[in-house]
């Protein structure tokens, strides 16, 4: 093929162009030169219209050569205007150079000239084209073997806003963005802690994405931080365009139902699990990031969970597992009482069912698997189309589509109950990634009733139980604290323990500081005197 | 030996050891010890514990003074060669027949309450497929699985049988000792059955953390077993009368039928007890299958014991279509509980015993 496309072009530079590998090469050093180095960055660059070059030359009487090279769009251009181009260009004339500065020109105008904030000298291409390729902005001065890279990234970018896949009632409305620089910022102004470590790699073969590695020294498990790199080094892709990318592609089990990396669009979550010894993920363009270890529990967690009252939060955690539990087997429990064991329910109760199944042609199977599947098609029309057409959708077909079936005979109304208690159900689940794998599971609960019953949907939980014990994230049990179960840890599971009393880091990222707190006892018993006392 | 280095915590050992006792053998309890011994059938759980926990040391014994050893090993270390070899096969031969006999009397409660039409090799071949995917994952899972299936088995069994307190009359279990000495005597081994289960540390031993605290798993489990089953029988014998008992071939499961589920949800109770027993067969198959491949394993001197669970998955099966009626499978069962007192109490006996004069084995060899 290499040979065909060869012949078909023609001329010299061309050829090089495609025959060349355009990976930024760091042992290309640098020229003397500015005009052989511009060349030579145009020979990586080549055919990309939106760098931009700008020459111009320093000083009065001594003209010393120099080039601007950036992408246009990637940075602030008044960035560029006033700290580079005015102070380099403006400014010396003003107050006119010393001659002869021969080797310390370079550094008086690193050191002494540019007002720009953050700048890195490089002696190579291969940096100098990845700078470029980043929003950087490249100076290259005449006869010097080095340049510097000026950071002057600015674009387009959207604001911190309230993330939408995790809203909360009490709880800061911070979100993360597709900003790397932004996400690390809204988890280090809740860190000030100098144990917060960021280790950034870039993965990619085309995309170079930079990808954080958060954790905080001293709490994580050196262990867990190490497999997490080591996996993450393994990634050998063209690209990284979402978190997505490498949740799927560093977790233990790609069979699985259950995500093994919590994501979250919530700095206040990442703050949270970084202080219980979990491994952050940030990855640039998106605004999830990545925790690890994942475990079960986590599913059901909401950062709720912790700023409201102990009790309102762990009757809704309760509520969630419940939910969870109504969204796999809700159908399909329907259709094991109804068609295998009728004996069990109130006699009442299978009398209406029956009634209202009066006329309804197809079985109780049928009826659900074509009701769940509708549900699912709305569900994901809701999703795609604009909001408020959305929500229309959502109407016409729930209300509308639903009650003109019932009317029509096709369906029973007890059914509409069931599925829309099962959708509902999964939407309580606080991931929705999560919420959509328990609602793929109800397919196979309903095959597994109409087989066997109840005995069918007890042997699918029996399996999901072994699946789940068996599944390990980061040498982590997925079902911790749920199995080996201490006492001290049983404060944050099902239910979550009053705040005082949470003393204790959870155990499954294995930390290496436990304590939580360091005074135990925390004496708020009321000593005040009261307003009586006066009184007396 | 075995690449599998996993090792069990004492809470996972205990928690495996209960579920592996408790099985479905718990439904026909009531009419076992309703016939052996009239009203003082609670005497027979009782006595048939503490008898069951005394003769429970005699292997927690053995594992203490083979540390890192299972039977296969030490018996061929204090008997010889030959003869060790003999025994590991019959012990293999017992866990197979045990786990066939477990998983039947489960297909038989189904199909007698819940499932009446579906063909009892669908409910065998599935409950027996669901094992062997646990069990290729080694013990640790199992005692991990076992830990998380405890809780969820006990509480609800507690609460179930609590409901049926109201009507509960306690002077059916009068009158109190009325039954002869010898008598009580042969029913309590034949109660003791009931307690058999814990003869799997003959196997899982050397996997334990800490095998020093054996004879406290084994003192906590069998204690725990004999409250539940206690609790059960004087539950039964309260709520329906011995002499109801006496008939009936489930006598736990039938007076669950007869519970309203309190404020009327379910008719009746039967969902949940029978996803109880799920839970229970399920657990005691694992333990019982676990130690038989384990066995085999162990006495093929194989690395992997992955290729035992495949390979007696067949052997399980025809085993367990053996019987054939329910009655029949009945009598296997008794049968299958008196190897299980051979296997569990006499052959360990007499291993310590010669262990013992022969100076084989403990901290000084």
């Amino acid at each position: 093929m290499t040979d065909v496309f060869s012949r078909l072009r023609s001329g010299k530079k061309r050829d090089l162009y495609y025959e060349r590998d355009m990976s930024p090469d760091t042992s290309k050093k640098l020229k003397k030169d500015i005009k052989e180095n511009e060349k030579e960055v145009h020979e990586y660059l080549y055919d990309c219209d939106d760098v931009i070059t700008r020459d111009f030359y320093m000083g009065t009487t001594q003209k010393h050569e120099m080039a601007l090279m950036y992408i246009d769009g990637l940075v602030d251009k008044n960035l560029v205007q006033e700290e580079i181009l005015k102070s380099l260009m403006l400014m010396t004339r003003q107050a006119p150079l010393e001659h002869n500065l021969g080797q310390n020109f370079f550094n008086m105008v690193k050191e002494g000239l540019l007002t720009a904030a953050d700048i890195k000298e490089v002696d190579n291409f291969g940096e100098v084209v990845l700078g470029i390729l980043s929003g950087d902005t490249i100076l290259f001065m005449d006869k010097f073997e080095k340049a510097l890279i000026i950071s002057t990234r600015g674009w387009e970018k959207r604001g911190v806003q309230e993330p939408t896949t995790e809203a909360v009632i009490r709880g800061p409305r911070e979100g993360f963005t597709e900003t790397y620089r932004v996400n690390i910022a809204l988890i280090r102004r809740r860190l000030k802690d100098p144990n917060l470590k960021v280790k950034t790699i870039k993965l990619g073969r085309h995309t170079r994405t930079d990808v954080g590695v958060l954790f905080i020294q001293g709490i994580a498990s050196p262990n867990i931080v190490d497999e997490v790199l080591k996996r993450l080094n393994t990634i050998d892709v063209s690209g990284v365009l979402e978190s997505g990318y490498i949740e799927q592609m560093i977790e233990g089990d790609w069979l699985s139902f259950f995500p093994q990396l919590r994501r979250t669009e919530r700095p206040d979550v990442v703050a949270a699990c970084l202080m219980e010894g979990n491994v952050a993920i940030v990855t640039d363009n998106t605004p999830f990031v990545l925790l690890a270890p994942g475990t079960f529990l986590s599913l059901f967690q909401s950062p709720e969970d912790y700023y409201e009252r102990w009790y309102i939060a762990s009757m809704i955690r309760l509520l969630r597992f419940a939910a969870a539990f109504f969204a796999m087997t809700f159908p399909a429990l329907y259709i094991a009482m109804t068609a295998f064991h009728p004996g069990m329910l109130p006699t009442d109760l299978v009398l209406s069912i029956a009634a209202t199944r009066e006329g309804v042609p197809f079985s109780a199977v049928v009826e659900a698997i074509v009701m769940v599947i509708s549900l699912e098609v709305l569900r994901e029309a809701g999703v795609r189309l604009p909001g408020p057409i959305g929500q229309t959708i959502g109407i016409v077909g729930g209300l509308v589509v639903g009650e003109a079936a019932v009317r029509a005979g096709i369906v029973s109304p007890i059914m509409v109950i069931v599925v829309a208690v099962n959708a509902i159900s999964s939407f309580a689940i606080p991931n929705y990634s999560v919420a959509i794998g328990f609602r793929l599971l109800t397919f196979i609960f309903i095959f597994l009733a109409t087989v066997a019953g109840l005995y069918g949907i007890m042997l699918g939980l029996l399996l999901l139980t072994i699946h789940l014990v068996t599944l390990k994230s980061f040498g982590a049990h997925y079902l911790s604290p749920f199995v080996s179960f201490r006492f001290s840890e049983g404060k944050d599971f099902v239910v979550r323990g009053p705040m005082p009393s949470m003393e204790i880091r959870p155990g499954y990222t294995r930390p290496k500081d436990m304590n939580r707190m360091n005074d135990r006892r925390h004496d708020t018993t009321e000593k005040m005197e009261d307003e009586n006392a006066d009184k007396q | 030996m075995l690449t599998n280095n996993d090792k069990i915590t004492i809470p996972q050992t205990v928690a495996l050891l209960i579920t592996t006792i408790l099985a479905t053998g718990i439904l026909a309890l009531p009419r076992n010890v309703a016939n052996a011994a009239g009203s003082d059938g609670w005497l027979l759980v009782l006595l048939a514990g503490v008898i069951s926990y005394f003769s429970s040391l005699i292997v927690g014994a053995l594992v203490k003074r083979f540390p890192g050893d299972t039977f296969i090993e030490y018996s061929q270390k204090v008997l010889g060669k030959f003869p060790g070899y003999i025994l590991g096969f019959i012990l293999i031969l017992y866990f197979i027949f045990v786990s066939a006999m477990s998983v039947r009397v489960f297909s038989e409660v189904m199909n007698a309450f819940m499932l009446i039409n579906t063909p009892r090799g669908f409910i065998i071949i599935t409950m027996l497929l669901s094992s062997v995917y646990l069990i290729r994952h080694g013990i640790e899972p199992i005692a991990r699985i076992g830990e998380i299936l405890l809780p969820i088995l006990i509480i609800p069994i507690f609460a179930m049988y609590l409901t049926a307190l109201p009507r509960a009359d306690f002077s059916e279990l009068l009158p109190f000792f009325d039954t002869p000495v010898k008598d009580l005597a042969i029913s309590t081994i034949h109660t003791a059955y009931n307690f058999l289960g814990f003869e799997i540390l003959l196997m899982i031993g050397p996997y334990m953390r800490s095998p020093e605290r054996v004879m406290w798993t084994l003192l906590f489990s069998i204690g725990f077993i004999t409250l539940t089953y206690l609790f059960i029988v004087v539950i039964v014998f309260a709520s329906i009368g011995v002499e109801d008992s006496r008939i009936l071939l489930w006598p736990a499961m039938s007076i669950i039928r007869t519970i309203m589920a309190p404020g009327g949800v379910f008719e009746r109770l039967d969902a949940l007890a029978l996803a109880l027993w799920t839970i229970a067969s399920f657990t005691t198959i694992n333990g019982m299958y676990y130690s038989g491949t384990l066995a085999a394993a162990h006495l093929m001197g194989a690395r992997e014991f992955k290729f035992f669970v495949t390979i007696f998955f067949p052997w399980v099966y025809l085993f367990s279509i053996i019987p054939g009626n329910p009655l029949d499978t009945m009598r296997w069962t008794q049968i299958s509980g008196m190897a299980g007192i051979v296997i569990a109490i006499i052959i360990p006996a007499i291993i310590l015993v010669i262990s013992i004069v022969a100076k084989k084995g403990g901290k000084t060899s």
